[in-house]
């Protein structure tokens, strides 16, 4: 227990050093963020819960084995992102189907639109919220990624930049693009 | 959803798996940065031979004979080492993006960044006279490279056109011989009103370049003989240049 709290009390960065010689210590990085990317790969795939488990458990045992590879200068959460959503996107491409956004819950999308500046429709009534998906889901899927790790995920510029390995000028204007677009969308439905 | 901790640590120790060596990272990083580096010294290098290329070239001539000066142009710009400087700059600029921070600046940017490198580089090597001996080896080992180069030896292998130049073989009366960058053998002739430039000494084994007429297959009066290197005004003192006949030869 003691070395629970101890543990609990460690940064990322220290966790990974850590980690390199006690695989038992990785269980912690493994608590720390398998809800936050669960929550992810819901967000930007269709996967069901099962699957998504599947694939955050490919992703930790990548984790592991490059931990090496992390070298302390770019956040560990953007590095983990990154690799989930790479992972992600291969295993959509191997199921030969397109991003959905059908895991987006009525909270995510009201969250979405108002972060994004877009027009909040009143999401009690059903074809509010069956517009507003259709919206979504009619992005294309560079916009869409950015507003869910912007407005859902709530990472800044510097880590979207990180996770999608782009410029940050790409990113800006990404999120402003994709901000008109979804706009035009539910202005236009 | 489930906690996934104890079962991925279950699976790292049944199946016995570990972080792969930092040395396998590290050589991955260091392959890419040497094969950008030489990439990089490549680029420079083409670089450099446009410029050497160019600047070779007698652009005083350009326009003799039947072309027109902008289509002479077009025929003598340097096609293969700017495709080479073309490929340098798609292969530097990929395997940058493959660095670890390669993703963070745009591609105007980056590529301006490698265009700046290439063209410090290149000037550094020309100032070091690193761009002659490829041409030359290119030259002599490869025979369609002059057509590719867009060199000085294409430039002076147009005697329809009026240019010719070659190595001297045999000096007699009123021509000499010249082999010329196809190895066929001409035979020059020059009379009193033919300028020869001050710094041309028409002896075997010099490489001169001759402005004229082509007579026939193996025939070429000359109206100007230069040295191979520039055009000849130096000679101890400035400009100036002697007519054949009262050249004292």
């Amino acid at each position: 227990m003691a070395k629970k709290s101890v543990l609990d009390k460690k940064n990322d960065a220290e966790l990974v050093k850590l980690s390199k010689s006690d695989p038992d210590v990785f269980g912690f990085i493994v608590t720390r963020y398998q809800e936050k990317l669960f929550r992810f790969v819901k967000r930007i795939s269709y996967f069901k819960n099962e699957d998504i488990e599947d694939i955050l458990q490919d992703v930790f045992i990548k984790v592991y084995k490059n931990l090496n590879d992390y070298d302390g200068t770019l956040k560990f959460s953007s590095w983990i992102y990154r690799i989930t959503r790479n992972q992600t996107i291969d295993q959509i491409r191997k199921n030969a189907r397109n991003y959905q956004v059908l895991s987006l819950d009525e909270n995510d999308l009201g969250l979405l639109l108002k972060s994004a500046s877009c027009p909040v429709k009143d999401f009690e009534k059903n074809e509010s919220l069956e517009k507003a998906k259709l919206a979504i889901k009619d992005l294309p899927d560079k916009y869409r990624e950015v507003l869910i790790l912007r407005f859902l995920e709530e990472k800044d510029y510097e880590e979207i930049m990180d996770i999608l390995k782009k410029p940050k000028g790409t990113i800006a204007t990404l999120i402003r693009r994709g901000r008109e677009k979804l706009n035009y969308h539910l202005t236009n439905l | 959803m489930k906690d996934l901790s104890q079962e991925t640590i279950e699976k790292i120790k049944k199946e016995h798996i570990q972080p792969k060596a930092k040395w396998k990272f590290l050589a991955k990083n260091l392959l890419i940065w040497s094969t950008l580096l030489f990439c990089m010294l490549f680029g420079a290098l083409s670089f450099s031979l446009v410029y050497y290329l160019l600047i070779g070239l007698d652009w005083d001539v350009i326009g003799i004979g039947n072309h027109l000066p902008a289509r002479a142009f077009l025929g003598l710009i340097p096609n293969f080492w700017l495709l080479m400087l073309a490929i340098s700059l798609l292969v530097v600029f990929f395997l940058y993006r493959h660095t670890k921070k390669g993703y963070k600046f745009g591609v105007l940017p980056v590529t301006l960044l490698i265009l700046l490198l290439f063209l410090f580089l290149g000037f550094a090597a020309h100032l070091l006279r690193a761009d002659r001996d490829p041409d030359d080896i290119f030259s002599k080992n490869f025979p369609g490279y002059m057509h590719l180069a867009n060199n000085k030896e294409k430039q002076w292998s147009q005697p329809e056109a009026g240019l010719l130049g070659g190595e001297i073989i045999k000096v007699e009366e009123d021509n000499f011989e010249l082999e010329d960058f196809q190895g066929e053998d001409w035979h020059v002739y020059y009379d009193k009103e033919t300028l020869v430039k001050p710094s041309v000494e028409l002896e075997e084994t010099n490489l001169v370049k001759v402005i004229g007429e082509k007579k026939d297959d193996s025939e070429f009066h000359a109206r100007e003989i230069r040295p191979w290197e520039g055009k000849g005004m130096m000679r101890g003192k400035m400009g100036g240049g002697r007519n054949a006949g009262n050249s004292d030869r």
